[in-house]
């Protein structure tokens, strides 16, 4: 896995058009400044809020566009996100600009997930096969609901199937082959 | 108002009459159901329950401490789809 592709400007920051997004995670979304001195409010995007406090350095992204990276100066949890504090930000108005754009990281220090769990875009674009070796069609997308996640697979016989991510419907997932071997119970096609 | 304890919990009858007849038989299947308003019963645990959110079956694994809840709890009928880039979401298998 590569670095993602910036160009450098004579501050030695980097931007530009992101050749490679997969290489970055997203954390959080800037939704308002905070204060007079450029702390940014954010709605985070991670199931782990606490490790808003282990962000070193972050870069920002908006319309497929790069911009940093940024050292973060404090950060701590409110009760409906974050704030950050980057160094490069200090005034309210240049805090303002940034409203919409998300805070990433680099893939290596995303958090590392315990056994048995994957990210999301992990999984999405997965072959999905049933236990009797018939190629379903592709995982588009995890729905996150109350009872169990929701695996929405496309097919191009029956449409959408939705699969729950249970043990006893999904046998194996192998990320390194992108396939997914599911046992299709009666009634879910 | 609640519903009077003498009537006890509601689940439709058809429901119940699949669920204790997959229940007899020791057979797994999923039982799709527009029913939202069934109460989750402690004969359905362990069985997946396709529950109608108004578009489309929503396959619900019914667990223990499901039990009491309705039916409808679990399938939300509005869905924020939320973010196209990478997050940090995680999912885990059930």
């Amino acid at each position: 896995m590569g670095p993602a592709e910036f160009k450098a400007d004579s501050d030695g920051r980097l931007w530009g058009y992101v050749m490679n997004k997969e290489n970055l995670i997203t954390v959080g979304i800037v939704t308002s400044p905070h204060g007079v001195r450029g702390n940014l409010k954010l709605k985070l995007l991670t199931d782990f809020p606490e490790r808003v406090y282990r962000l070193d350095d972050v870069y920002l992204l908006s319309d497929q566009s790069v911009t940093g990276p940024y050292t973060v100066a404090q950060a701590r949890l409110i009760p409906d996100g974050a704030l950050l504090k980057l160094d490069e930000i200090d005034s309210r108005e240049q805090a303002k600009c940034l409203v919409g754009s998300e805070v990433c990281v680099t893939l290596d220090k995303a958090v590392t997930l315990p056994e048995g769990h994957y990210f999301y875009f992990e999984l999405e674009g997965l072959e999905v096969y049933t236990v009797t070796g018939e190629r379903l069609g592709i995982l588009a997308e995890v729905l996150p609901l109350p009872a169990n996640d929701i695996y929405v697979v496309h097919t191009e016989a029956d449409g959408e199937i939705l699969l729950p991510a249970t043990r006893e419907v999904v046998q194996e997932i192998d990320l390194e082959a992108g396939r997914m071997k599911v046992n299709l119970l009666p009634g879910l096609r | 108002m609640s519903r009077s304890t003498k009537k006890g919990p509601y689940i439709h009858p058809s429901l119940m009459k699949k669920i204790k007849a997959l229940n007899e038989n020791r057979e797994k299947r999923v039982i799709k159901t527009w029913s939202r308003s069934s109460t989750i019963f402690p004969e359905m645990v362990g069985h997946t329950i396709a529950v109608h959110d108004g578009r489309k079956h929503v396959p619900i694994y019914i667990s223990e401490d499901m039990v009491g809840h309705k039916l409808g709890e679990f399938a939300p009928t509005r869905f924020f789809r939320g973010h196209g880039s990478h997050t940090e979401r995680s999912t885990a298998l059930r």
